[in-house]
């Protein structure tokens, strides 16, 4: 690239479904950046790609939009560089990616992009599946009539891929196809101060839809819809007029894509096939995610031991080994999960069956103030929210897809299975409920039912107190099934893993390293006057060495900071049944609930991996004040309750702020969802005590 | 012939011509998706529970809600 050349603006824009993603995939590879729009939740992925001679261009890929008349105050935002010739990502060549077996509609926002006075080409894209459909196009006719140049693509084929890769180089063309002559608003505002001399007439007529200020007074938004509704029309009448000059359909037989919709939507084989489906996401990511996770696990145990080693006890090794590499793991322990479930999710997205999901479920979601396509979301919650949450982007009304984000996190993911699997087993209760069912099944169903049940009326309360600002109606195009394809699935997990490393990671570390500190310092008199005693006692010989490290643990946690914040707490927990040390174990399993039960047993001075010796430790432990043991039904079903419904995960709480891109969220959710798991297992703790 | 009928009263496989939209605001978002008067449009699918519905518009599906449905007039063929 020759210095001072200037970086052209390249956008790739066109509908959703149009495929213009894996045509992104294709023409960067790996070599992209996702980055916000500033104040907004839209990402929008861009690389710089250089071509053989050296020529760089800035590639953009602007998300699915039907037309440039935005749907969202976010959607507007994200528009804005198209309508202002002097902004500096003002696009010098836009290429219009087409679905060719569903030309009209595509052309629409071709018209519009070509209007505002921007060079473009036309790429028409699934050319396979327009050629299956009967349709032909005739090229040469269309870039005559358009005058811009034209390509046929087939990313499945592979057709057309290295006139895409030069396209990218090329200039685009003002295009003079004239399909909508805008009205010249110059004269109303000949006395304002904005200068629309720069803009022409289309530019003008956009910019006044956005800043109704330019003409007066909002009684003209009546007047702009409307206006736009015809402009649509008219637009669609020449190009109407277009298609008949150049589109020819055959007689083709019924495609197999609509045949399968009988099967798949179908009254009981449609939800039952969706149960399947589910059924093998779940045992993969759970199956297949437990192998990465014991690695990484293992790493992080074998790097523990290597810096415990090789650096001397102290204030530096802990700093390494609790607090450093601790924070690494609680982000790098999610990326299996993340990777794996988008996967499955891109798989389903791709093939075109996501929207068949939300179609079959829209009535029942609906009924709960969300829409269709929360379902997958919410369901992937039960193996973890993370990518749950990151997978809501699909859901474009704003306020559906906030309230699924937020009760996400109500379902019961893997990490609490270690806390309800050690509550259960400590549960002073042995019945079978007909005979049959095991009193341990039956409560660990109890749980997962209780996070669904609380989540659904969550979200029927939130729905009732969030406005839905967004023009109304769900309105969704069924894409055409088509066999998903490898690399653009890879590309998505790719994505995911990265983004949630570099947003949420350093969120995750943050916290990961302040809850370091507090479990690690306490003040420095008591922590010394505690060693001194512990030592005593070994020389004494009342206690044996290893019995002694447990204790020093255990004994250092409670004094230390978070220690004297869980008795701090103690008087907001003591109605739940909890006392001082289940609030430094509320307090550490933050980073993660699992770190629940590690956390109990260093507290009550066991071995941390020893599950039988936790178990008698907890067992054996009896509640002074009533002279019983401590941890009585009522007790055990409270701790299982607070878990299931509390917001005990940092990392849920960074990712809710990636997503939302507002701290209110994360805030109000965290708030929310602890004063819910506080009353349910208030009214558990004070039911099953009366017992 | 039925005259001035809404889509959401159409059954599964029956087709009809687009009249005119009662709701303004969703009239927009409609005609972007190329649902104008005038087009023929034709009912695919209907979800198990009744609702939604996908219609069928110059070729390609697209699944709507029956609440929006209803302020679309159509003329039955």
């Amino acid at each position: 690239m020759n210095k001072g050349e200037k970086v052209l603006n390249v956008y790739l824009a066109g509908n959703p479904n149009c495929g213009k993603s894996s045509i992104f995939n294709i023409l960067t590879g790996l070599k992209q950046k996702t980055s916000n729009v500033p104040g907004t939740t839209i990402e929008i992925r861009s690389s710089t790609i250089i071509s053989e001679s050296g020529k760089a261009v800035r590639l953009y890929d602007l998300p699915g939009i039907y037309s440039i008349n935005p749907v969202s105050k976010d959607e507007q935002i994200a528009c804005e560089p198209f309508l202002n010739p002097d902004h500096k990502k003002f696009p010098d060549h836009v290429i219009i990616v087409a679905d060719a077996s569903n030309l009209k509609r595509n052309l629409l926002l071709f018209t519009q992009i070509v209007d505002l006075g921007i060079p473009v080409s036309l790429v028409l894209n699934m050319a396979d599946i327009a050629e299956k459909k009967g349709i032909v196009i005739d090229i040469e006719r269309l870039e005559k009539e358009l005058g811009v140049i034209i390509i046929k693509t087939s990313v499945r084929n592979n057709e057309g891929i290295e006139k895409l890769k030069s396209l990218v180089f090329k200039e685009g063309f003002k295009s003079h196809f004239k399909s909508y002559e805008p009205p010249s608003l110059k004269q109303f505002i000949s006395d304002t101060d904005i200068d629309l001399s720069k803009y022409n007439d289309y530019q003008a007529l956009q910019l006044a839809y956005r800043n109704t200020e330019i003409v007066g007074a909002k009684a003209h938004r009546k007047i702009f819809e409307e206006q736009r509704a015809m402009e649509v029309m008219v637009r669609y009448k020449a190009i109407d007029k277009l298609i008949s000059k150049t589109i020819r359909i055959k007689d083709h037989s019924k495609l197999f894509s609509e045949k399968l919709d009988k099967y798949l939507t179908h009254k009981i084989g449609g939800y039952l096939i969706f149960l399947i489906i589910l059924t093998v996401i779940f045992q993969s990511v759970f199956k297949i995610a437990e192998y990465p996770m014991g690695l990484i696990e293992d790493m992080f145990n074998y790097l523990g031991n290597y810096f415990s080693e090789i650096i001397p006890d102290g204030i530096f090794q802990s700093l390494v080994v609790n607090g450093v590499l601790a924070g690494f793991s609680g982000v790098i322990t999610f990326i299996p999960q993340i990777i794996i479930l988008f996967f499955i999710l891109a798989i389903l997205e791709d093939s075109g069956y996501m929207a068949r999901v939300s179609f079959i479920f829209d009535k029942i979601m609906r009924k709960f103030g969300m829409n269709g396509k929360s379902v997958l979301p919410i369901i992937s919650g039960a193996a973890c929210a993370i990518p749950a949450i990151m997978s809501t982007r699909t859901i474009e009304n704003k306020r559906d897809r906030l309230i699924t984000i937020l009760i996400t996190p109500f379902i019961s993911c893997s990490a609490r299975l270690p806390v309800y699997v050690m509550m259960i087993s400590i549960i002073p209760i042995d019945y079978k409920i007909l005979g049959i069912f095991n009193h341990k099944g039956f409560l660990l169903m109890a749980m997962y039912l209780l996070g669904v049940v609380t989540s659904l009326i969550a979200a029927v309360v939130l729905s009732k107190i969030i406005k839905n600002n967004e023009r109304s109606g769900f309105i969704m195009e069924m894409p055409n099934y088509q066999l998903p394809r490898a690399k653009n699935i890879f590309t998505t997990c790719y994505i995911k893993a990265k983004s949630f490393v570099w947003e949420a990671g350093k969120i995750i570390f943050l916290i990961s390293m302040i809850l370091w500190y507090l479990t690690s310092f306490g003040p420095t008199e008591k922590i010394k006057k505690i060693e001194q005693n512990i030592a005593e006692k070994v020389l004494n010989g009342e206690i044996t060495h290893e019995d002694a490290s447990h204790l020093l643990l255990s004994e250092k946690q409670k004094y230390s900071y978070a220690g004297y914040f869980g008795r701090t707490i103690e008087p907001l927990i003591k109605p739940l049944g909890f006392d001082w040390r289940i609030g430094i174990s509320l307090i550490t399993s933050f980073i993660a609930r699992e770190v629940f039960v590690g956390s109990m047993a260093t507290i009550y001075g066991a071995a941390e991996d020893d599950y039988i010796n936790i178990r008698e430790k907890l067992q054996s432990e009896i509640n002074p004040e009533s002279q019983k043991p401590f941890f009585s039904v009522a007790v055990c079903l409270s701790i299982m309750i607070f878990y299931s419904l509390a917001m005990q995960c940092a990392s849920t709480l960074a990712v809710v702020y990636k997503e939302t891109k507002h701290w209110k969220w994360p805030v109000i959710q965290f708030v929310l969802m602890s004063i819910t798991a506080w009353l349910a297992s208030f009214v558990a703790y004070n039911i099953f005590s009366k017992i | 012939m039925q005259l001035n009928l809404k889509l959401s009263e159409l059954k599964k496989g029956q087709t009809a011509e687009i009249l005119s939209f009662e709701n303004d605001e969703l009239k927009l978002r409609f005609y972007e998706m190329g649902c104008l008067p005038g087009e023929k449009v034709q009912i695919e699918l209907v979800a198990p529970l009744g609702d939604p519905i996908a219609i069928n518009i110059s070729g390609y599906l697209l699944s709507i809600r029956k609440s929006d449905a209803k302020c679309i007039k159509i003329r039955p063929e």
